[in-house]
């Protein structure tokens, strides 16, 4: 089956620009998602838009989703009883390792596929997780309740200091990284943000991935729009989550 | 076993070329393809204007079939020939897909990318769900001869490809008319149009609302369009594109007369690793067959011509 149909059962808004949406399957649901595999989400004489799992149940599918123009301005606005079609899940997610000590970047609308990573990690014999969210101001903070009832040790960052870390993401996790040790670091959010994270992991010698965005179209490879520029790697198939090797193998030709 | 094949002057290690569309325009996928077996590719047709494409959904696979309208988008030519020069550091082919909402942009894009460096041009006469190019120039044997002297004048002697729509009564007709007007070879054939509707949302699938079919289902097609092309241009180079999953399928396309084949829709589901298995599984149906190369196969004569 290409659309697996499901009818929205909440929209909860969380913050200015982002909300919680939950569908349930009216007919066979997709199969389970790994933490950073997305799915295309069709919404009938709208469009369609690539979107990370937030949280899975038997029918019900959760996501937090970002209103950044498009057909995303029209998912954060979906109501209940409406439907629409889900395909998926697609990609290669975030790999969860036993006795590893994670510390996790999640800038603003990043923070769905870091979650369900924190969730699974829950399960993993060994895993502590250090969950960091960053935003322009506390205003734009979110699920912070969520990640902490999940085990993780949660830390904000705030542009402007209204809640938590005053600065960068980044710069946090700089603080983090120099007083102690961790095992891997994980990002998702702007491009900005995990070039910058992806240096630091480098500089501190810890392992990293993070989860990109492209210009997602047929999300199984065949339209080659979502290619990871020099790297010969699409992110609907090899991604969205890259692990530095691949990424820098590749700009060196590989 | 030797696999390798000519296809016009163009020589390739196997019959297995990536088609167009795939890989986009980006020089380290299509080196991607090429490292992973493909003996050439085909680039994504390239225009002179940067394109937008169609907003998704431009793709929707059942396991018969496929069906796209992607809308062609691209970066334009300007900025696309620096990815042809990267594109060509493994001594493999590159050809390029020319496109053209008029014959003069045809001609001129042509021009362009024969010079920095295309192995070859594949003429895109043939897709069938962008208004005012593709199948609109290609389903009329006239504008198919004007394109094709166009394009012919302006690359020099690099081999040009005419790439055909099966949208069409006659198939012959399309493809005498682009080789009088000096085409060198075929590519048979690019998608047939049609459309998907999900009914329990009630709403046509593709934001264009139709689109190509590909896959399973154009196969049989396309190996007749190749067969019919074969019996009425005896040596002219062909390359059967559709539905090339296995080699079965590619078998169908060679005893129909194509000289090697193109793989586009099975990519989805196999993966780049494609070519090496097909090269693999033809090198084990030639000796099992007792054929010293795939030269002496696709020789053979055949009763149906
Ligand atoms: C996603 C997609 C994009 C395509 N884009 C182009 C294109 O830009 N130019 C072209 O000539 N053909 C294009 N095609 C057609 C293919 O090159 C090929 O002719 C057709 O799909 C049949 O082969 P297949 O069944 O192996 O895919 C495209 C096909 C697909 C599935």
């Amino acid at each position: 089956m290409w659309y697996h149909h499901y009818r929205v059962s909440s929209n909860t808004q969380l913050t200015s620009n982002i909300h919680r949406v939950v569908l349930e399957s009216t007919d066979t649901p997709i199969s389970k998602a790994k933490a950073g595999e997305f799915v295309m989400l069709y919404i009938p004489a709208v469009g369609e838009l690539p979107l990370s799992v937030f949280k899975q149940k038997e029918e019900e599918l959760h996501f937090v989703i970002e209103d950044y123009g498009g057909p995303s301005s029209r998912a954060v606005n979906l109501h209940k009883g409406e439907m629409v079609g889900v395909r998926g899940p697609y990609g290669r997610g975030f790999t969860l390792k036993q006795n590893t000590n994670y510390l996790l970047l999640a800038g603003g609308s990043g923070a769905p596929p870091l979650l369900k990573f924190v969730e699974e990690a829950q399960s993993t014999p060994g895993v502590s997780v250090t969950y960091l969210l960053g935003a322009r101001s506390a205003s734009e903070l979110f699920l912070l309740d969520e990640a902490r009832s999940m085990g993780a040790r949660v830390m904000v960052s705030t542009d402007d200091g209204s809640m938590g870390y005053k600065g960068l993401i980044t710069q946090l996790a700089e603080k983090l990284l120099s007083e102690a040790t961790y095992d891997a670091l994980y990002a998702c959010g702007p491009e900005q943000m995990l070039l910058a994270a992806m240096s630091l992991a480098k500089r501190f010698g810890v392992y990293f991935e993070g989860s990109f965005v492209r210009d997602v179209r047929c999300a199984v490879g065949v339209c080659g729009l979502c290619v990871m520029e020099g790297t010969g790697r699409l992110l609907c198939v090899d991604g969205p989550v890259f692990s530095l090797h691949e990424l820098e193998a590749a700009q060196h030709g590989g | 076993m030797n696999i390798s094949c000519w296809v016009g002057n163009l020589i390739l290690q196997s019959p297995f070329v990536l088609a167009s569309g795939i890989a986009g325009n980006e020089y380290s996928l299509l080196l991607r393809a090429l490292r992973s077996g493909a003996s050439a590719v085909v680039t994504k047709t390239i225009f002179k204007d940067e394109r937008n494409g169609y907003p998704p959904p431009i793709y929707y696979e059942s396991p018969n079939y496929s069906i796209n309208a992607v809308g062609l988008p691209g970066k334009g030519v300007d900025r696309f020939l620096e990815h042809i020069r990267r594109a060509k550091t493994l001594e493999k082919p590159v050809i390029v897909s020319v496109g053209g909402t008029s014959i003069e942009e045809y001609g001129s894009v042509a021009a362009a990318v024969a010079k920095s460096g295309a192995d070859g041009v594949e003429i895109n006469l043939s897709c069938p769900h962008v208004e005012g190019t593709g199948t609109e120039f290609g389903s009329d044997p006239e504008l198919i001869r004007r394109v094709v002297e166009e394009v012919k004048s302006a690359v020099g002697d690099k081999p040009v490809f005419a790439k055909l729509t099966p949208n069409t009564h006659s198939i012959e007709g399309l493809g005498l008319a682009a080789v009088e007007a000096g085409a060198d070879g075929l590519s048979a054939v690019n998608t047939l149009r049609g459309m998907v509707f999900d009914s329990v949302l009630e709403e046509p699938v593709l934001s264009n609302v139709y689109g190509g079919v590909s896959g399973r289902a154009l196969h049989p097609v396309a190996v007749y369009c190749v067969y019919a092309l074969r019996k009425a241009l005896p040596h002219t180079p062909i390359f059967g594109v559709g539905g090339v999953y296995e080699v079965s399928d590619a078998l169908d396309f060679f005893l129909a007369g194509a000289d090697a084949v193109q793989v586009g829709t099975s990519i989805s589901q196999r993966g780049y690793g494609v070519f090496e298995e097909l090269k693999k599984d033809l090198v084990d149906y030639l000796e099992r067959k007792g054929y010293a190369s795939f030269e002496e196969f696709v020789r053979k004569k055949r009763r149906w011509f």
